[in-house]
């Protein structure tokens, strides 16, 4: 089994890779025109991380490109910003993926951590937030919540990939 | 980013893309419009009655005001006429349009309205509420548009003290304040000035009002005000806009070209 899910392929999951980014993106848009909640980490790019540390083969550059176009068209900013913090994370957790894989639950929590605070810096200095108030302090706050968000979504999709796999 | 920024060659590009994700922003704006729907029908019938007997008292008053302007337009094309002014920008009509959801961020600041090309709105048209300048149309689909608030930092807006003439240039900062910029600390400046659009630009109609001067203070070193202004209308409580026709010059030309 193990040896299974460590090749992933692509056609193997293809419509639970298509239903969980359009979930995310779902969820992202949600959070942002019904809920005016700013401040949680983008589910969508969470959901990168997982699939980018599940399918091995593929380097993910386009997939983080078009959905970094799609958020932007969604939060009205200029086309490619959120592409381009998108494509950075992707390639910041492309390096160490395949140990990303082996860590325990509670490491990759901290990597995903990481990974979020950096796309947050990236976030600061391309799309310049108008921040005031106790805004700052729950704007560099947000990756902490990947501390819940990550634990859930890494077993939920696992479970998910393993009912398709299998 | 520097095409989206700087030329409009991915316009095209981004209607498409906003009328794709059009159904997952329709899916995702349904917890608050079903919140919005519940809400309403717990509306008191006395408060309705009242809100109606409000609203035919404004009308009664819009009324007699409006009898009044149109003997003012005409007065003033009579002193155009005097005068031998060439043309008057005028607006050929005005279109209600109801908010379909806000996007207000930290990113952005902005709303969709329900019309669309369909509907023959265009990009750079001017949206404004009963009590001043909301924003500028920057996207449309068929059936929507998007309309960047005032409140916007990607927005600047060419506007003048209506007292004094001053000129300056108007900046978003947060969702409730505005930035006057270039306004030189040597003028008249008060609190509770009222700011409106200048014309410069020929995006926005002139004389339409758009923020009051909240606080201003001198700077060292530096020859203008920080002068922090609040914007007249009611960006986040607005439910039905109007969309302003481009400007046309009476002789026919379009003044946008």
């Amino acid at each position: 089994m193990s040896h299974k899910v460590y090749s992933l392929q692509i056609a193997q999951v293809r419509w639970l890779l298509i239903i969980s980014y359009l979930i995310a993106f779902l969820i992202d848009a949600t959070l942002f025109i019904s809920l005016d909640w700013h401040f949680i980490p983008s589910i969508t790019l969470i959901m990168l991380f997982f699939w980018v540390s599940q399918l091995l083969n593929k380097v993910h550059f386009f997939t983080a490109l078009v959905l970094g176009v799609l958020m932007d068209a969604t939060t009205n900013n200029l086309l490619g910003s959120h592409a381009l913090i998108f494509v950075i994370a992707t390639f910041l957790s492309l390096r160490s993926r395949q140990s990303f894989k082996n860590y325990p639950g509670w490491q990759q929590t901290i990597f995903i951590v990481f990974y979020l605070l950096i796309a947050q810096f990236l976030t600061w200095f391309v799309l310049q937030p108008q921040l005031t108030g106790e805004q700052y302090f729950y704007y560099w706050l947000s990756p902490l919540l990947a501390l819940v968000i990550w634990p859930v979504l890494n077993q939920l999709m696992r479970f998910f990939t393993e009912r398709a796999i299998f | 980013m520097l095409a989206d920024h700087y030329s409009s060659a991915l316009t095209s590009v981004r209607s498409l893309l906003i009328t794709a994700i059009e159904p997952i922003e329709k899916l995702a704006s349904l917890p608050a419009d079903s919140y919005h729907y519940f809400q309403q029908d717990f509306a008191n019938i006395e408060s309705l009655k009242k809100d109606n007997q409000d609203l035919k008292t404004e009308l009664f008053l819009m009324k007699a005001k409006q009898q009044q302007l149109a003997r003012l337009e005409l007065e003033v094309q009579r002193l155009n006429k005097l005068l031998g002014k060439a043309s008057q920008l005028t607006y050929s009509n005005v279109q209600i349009a109801n908010i379909s959801y806000y996007k207000t961020s930290p990113y952005s600041q902005s709303f969709t309205l329900n019309k669309g090309e369909l509907d023959n709105v265009k990009v750079k048209q001017t949206v404004i509420d009963a009590y001043g300048l909301i924003g500028i149309i920057t996207h449309t689909t068929p059936t929507s548009s998007k309309v960047q608030l005032i409140t916007d930092a990607e927005i600047q807006i060419p506007v003048r003290i209506q007292r004094t003439g001053q000129r300056g240039i108007l900046k978003g900062v947060d969702e409730n304040t505005l930035s006057l910029q270039f306004i030189s600390n040597t003028s008249s400046v008060i609190v509770g000035d009222l700011i409106e659009t200048s014309g410069l630009a020929k995006t926005y109609p002139k004389g339409q009002p758009v923020a009051t001067i909240t606080q201003f203070k001198t700077l060292k070193d530096r020859p203008y005000f920080n002068i922090e202004a609040k914007p007249i209308a009611k960006l986040m409580a607005a439910e039905k806009v109007l969309i302003l026709s481009i400007p046309v010059q009476k002789n026919g030309k379009d003044s946008l070209k």
